[in-house]
């Protein structure tokens, strides 16, 4: 028996958008992709079954990624040596040579693309790209970062460093103000996969803040309505599902265990440790919920699996950043301002329905300090409010999310954890302040 | 008349569980299951009016919107039958305009009367009133106060093996509007059974949702119904007047403590939605947001929609619903009613579109195991005595009587 009526638009929220990721020679020796002889290409897939795509949304994208290449690889001597003893250029030229070739014998026989690289096609848009293979296209996205990035020895080099940083698996649990900090994170490391979770829908007045929204990721398009002239139905995007879909149409190799449910008491281990198949354990967690129980839940499970939390907090003007380092320091407690103790104490009252109480909860978690200038008079209730949520700057937001991505990159590469766990950058006073 | 009407012999003072406060206001949660010898024996004549009053104190445990209690009963031994009754002062402008909410709580008082009779070996038959759709909307100046809306009449029936016991039941039943336990799932053979309670009357069905991401939309819904109302004034001043302080001693209206409230936060709440001080956009906001959470918590949603909107129908969802309710209870499940998603015209629409029907929703309702125990134990809501809600002389000027209001009495 079906108890759900099938389709539920609002059930299927975000799914879809997820690309679907060919490599090029399969789905032409398949057939699963094929050209007519004006270029039109089909798409034959289980999951959107015979599909024509016209010229004028396909999108090669091989050539000009080798063309970027070109220009910032040095072949100078101080280019990065491979396990081979060859150097970073030099692997280039080869790789180019042996694409250039490929592309050559394929337009002398009348074909439109070689047995080369992979299909992207996108979902939401009907378009597909062809994107070169996994080692030069990750390579593009990440050579600018050059070496800004390094352990604090010093000791390894480039390859070794984008090694650890690439097999780095982060768990982004919220991602409002955490896909920012994806966002840095991904920009900085280019992992080999990530996990999202996140049980909301996407909202225009998250606009301000979350990296890469827009109208696209605002509502379903009318065709997902029952009543097509219904002007309530609006199918809403998950937020975890936009985020893996704009992150995938950057780097569409890398792997996303997607948690749309958001994280709940019955998969916060999983989301942890993983399933002991192929989803991995979790190296760090970046916590970001708006769930006040969830957020003590999750760390006391982490303390527990030795895992590391890493929580940014726009706080008006202010970005706090708080690690619970659980795995050097198995001990530490769960929140900054109060022992675990007091924290849940302080949890508990929360619950009640008295709006003083949550802001206790807050300093029992994030430290007295938490609140300054306007957002503390806020707090107070002082001047108007035009919002019924907790204000949030735009700009602030983004800095968190960027100073998250870098301190998880500092992490990942052996750099402590700062004194007490804890920095504010105050973004008004333009001062940064540790512990 | 009173002394028969609110019997001792109805009630057992000593049972005290932990979730039943003292004080003549949970008087109702007190009384007794009686086997079919038992309510044999409370008078010589075969259904009289004391009996009446022991089925008709059963129509008032059942749940009501705003716990306004609408139902009043005129007993009528003389025909064995009990006339049911909408107190119109009761029907509330701001957040169910049509008496939607207040009719389909007459459906679950009748539906308890009738479940009672089948435990007690009573046949029921059931007679729609033909009082207007249009008058069961809020008591306007000089309308008449109660109108009628069904006839029970009650026949000897045939004793059946073993009936499950509904006074039971509907005496430990109570909405609990808490966060439920995810990892309780609602098991297929019970969710058919419930889905045939309400689909076999004609015109309803029961939509049952349990996917998770389905239930995280259903959770945006309702909070984003449950802010719409909020911040309409109107609406807000009648939550306010039914929103009560815990130590509250109404008969009427549903205390703070029944939503998790600490004294301090329904006091604020109740004198905020009043207007009387002024309340934060946050603190309304997170009020909101506890619905979204307990119905993304839930093992399951239950939507009853119908067919035609009319009277018919309300009353049959009511008394679908009040036997879906009692039929979780028996399988350890409790229910907390949200009228907000159904109630605003346009969260209903967008409901619609999700259900993929053209029929009405008219209720929603989260089925759930509460997480914390001892959300499981808050105290039930109030109920008048039955002689408070009995109709005995129509002309005696009763049908004229004052505004039932909690807030508003003395």
């Amino acid at each position: 028996m079906q108890l759900d009526v099938a389709n539920h638009p609002f059930g299927l929220a975000g799914k879809g958008l997820h690309p679907l990721l060919l490599d090029a020679k399969d789905a032409h020796r398949s057939g699963t992709v094929s050209y007519d002889v004006n270029g039109t290409l089909l798409l034959q897939h289980p999951s959107v079954g015979s599909l024509q795509i016209p010229p004028t949304r396909q999108f090669p994208c091989v050539r000009a990624t080798f063309d970027d290449l070109n220009k910032s690889l040095s072949r100078l001597a101080n280019s990065p040596r491979t396990d081979e003893g060859t150097t970073l250029r030099e692997n280039y030229e080869n790789e180019v040579a042996h694409y250039e070739g490929l592309a050559a014998a394929a337009y002398a026989e009348g074909r439109f693309e070689p047995d080369y690289g992979s299909y992207i096609f996108d979902p939401r848009q009907n378009e597909i790209f062809l994107v070169a293979p996994e080692l030069w296209h990750k390579l593009a996205l990440l050579v600018s970062n050059s070496t800004l990035l390094v352990n604090p020895e010093w000791k390894h080099g480039w390859r070794e460093l984008n090694q650890r940083l690439s097999t780095a698996v982060v768990g982004f649990a919220g991602v409002s103000v955490g896909g920012n900090v994806l966002e840095a994170w991904l920009r900085e490391a280019r992992p080999r996969q990530i996990k999202l979770a996140d049980p909301d829908w996407v909202e225009l007045t998250n606009f301000n803040r979350c990296e890469r929204l827009s109208l696209r990721h605002l509502v379903g398009s009318r065709g997902a309505r029952f009543d097509q002239r219904n002007p309530y139905e609006a199918a809403r995007i998950s937020k975890a599902a936009y985020i893996a879909y704009e992150s995938l149409m950057v780097d569409p190799y890398m792997v996303i265990h997607m948690y749309d449910e958001g994280l709940t008491r019955g998969n916060i281990d999983r989301f942890l440790t993983g399933d002991g198949a192929k989803e991995p354990k979790l190296d760090v967690l970046v916590e970001e919920m708006d769930d006040l129980e969830l957020k003590v839940i999750v760390r006391e499970s982490a303390r527990r699996h030795g895992i590391d939390v890493l929580m940014l907090s726009d706080f008006g003007h202010q970005a706090h950043l708080l690690w619970n380092p659980f795995r050097t320091c198995p001990t530490s407690r769960l929140g900054y301002g109060a022992t675990d103790e007091n924290l849940i104490k302080a949890l508990d009252q929360a619950k009640c329905g008295e709006r003083n109480k949550v802001f206790d909860y807050m300093a029992a978690f994030a430290g007295n300090d938490f609140a300054t200038d306007e957002f503390k008079s806020w707090i107070e209730g002082k001047g108007e409010h035009p919002t019924a949520s907790l204000p949030q700057s735009g700009s602030t937001a983004m800095a968190s999310g960027a100073i998250g991505g870098k301190e998880l990159a500092l992490h990942v590469l052996g750099h402590p954890v700062p004194k007490d766990n804890r920095v504010i950058y105050d973004i008004m006073r333009r001062t940064v302040r540790e512990g | 008349m009173t002394d028969l009407l609110d019997s001792e012999l109805f009630f057992d003072c000593e049972q005290s569980p932990g979730d039943l406060p003292g004080g003549d206001a949970f008087l109702a949660w007190r009384l007794r299951s009686l086997t079919p010898v038992e309510f044999r024996g409370l008078s010589v004549d075969w259904l009289s009016r004391k009996q009446l009053a022991y089925l008709a104190w059963c129509g008032l445990l059942a749940p009501t919107s705003h716990n306004t209690v609408p139902q009043w009963f005129e007993l009528l031994p003389e025909m064995k039958a009990i006339r049911v009754w909408l107190d119109r002062s009761r029907v509330l402008p701001a957040s169910d305009p049509s008496g939607r909410q207040a009719t389909i709580s007459i459906g679950c008082a009748v539906g308890n009367i009738a479940l009672a009779s089948l435990c007690l070996g009573l046949d029921v038959d059931v007679e729609l009133a033909n009082t207007p759709l249009s008058l069961t909307g809020p008591l306007s100046n000089s309308e008449r106060r109660h109108v009628p809306l069904m006839m029970l009449r009650f026949r000897e029936g045939t004793k059946l093996a073993n009936p499950i016991d509904w006074i039971d039941l509907m005496r430990r039943r109570k909405m609990v509007r808490a966060e439920y336990d995810q990892s309780f799932q609602l098991n297929n053979s019970l969710a058919e059974q419930l889905q045939k309670v309400v689909g076999g009357r004609k015109g309803l069905q029961l939509h049952i949702i349990t996917d998770p991401s389905a239930l995280i939309a259903l959770g945006k819904l309702q909070e984003l119904a449950d802010n719409t109302v909020i911040n309409r004034v109107s609406f807000a001043r009648e939550l306010g007047d039914w929103l009560l302080e815990n130590d509250d001693q109404s008969t009427i209206g549903m205390r703070g403590r029944e939503f998790g409230l600490s004294d301090d936060a329904a006091r604020r709440f109740h004198r905020g939605f009043k207007g009387e001080i002024p309340l934060f956009p946050d603190e309304t906001a997170a009020l909101a947001k506890t619905g979204n959470i307990g119905i993304r918590t839930s093992s399951a949603v239950g939507i009853v929609t119908v067919a035609q909107d009319d009277l018919e129908h309300r009353l049959a969802a009511g008394w679908a619903f009040e036997e879906v309710s009692l039929r979780l209870l028996c399988e350890q499940f409790v229910v907390s009613v949200h009228a907000g998603t159904i109630e605003v015209e346009a969260s209903n629409l967008a409901l619609k579109g999700h259900l993929r029907t053209r029929n009405r929703p008219v209720m929603l309702f989260r089925i759930g195991k509460p997480r914390r125990q001892e959300d499981g134990l808050r105290p039930h809501s109030s109920r008048p005595r039955l002689s408070a809600q009995t109709i005995f002389d129509l002309q005696s000027g009763a049908d004229r009587g004052p505004d039932s209001n909690p807030a508003k009495r003395e």
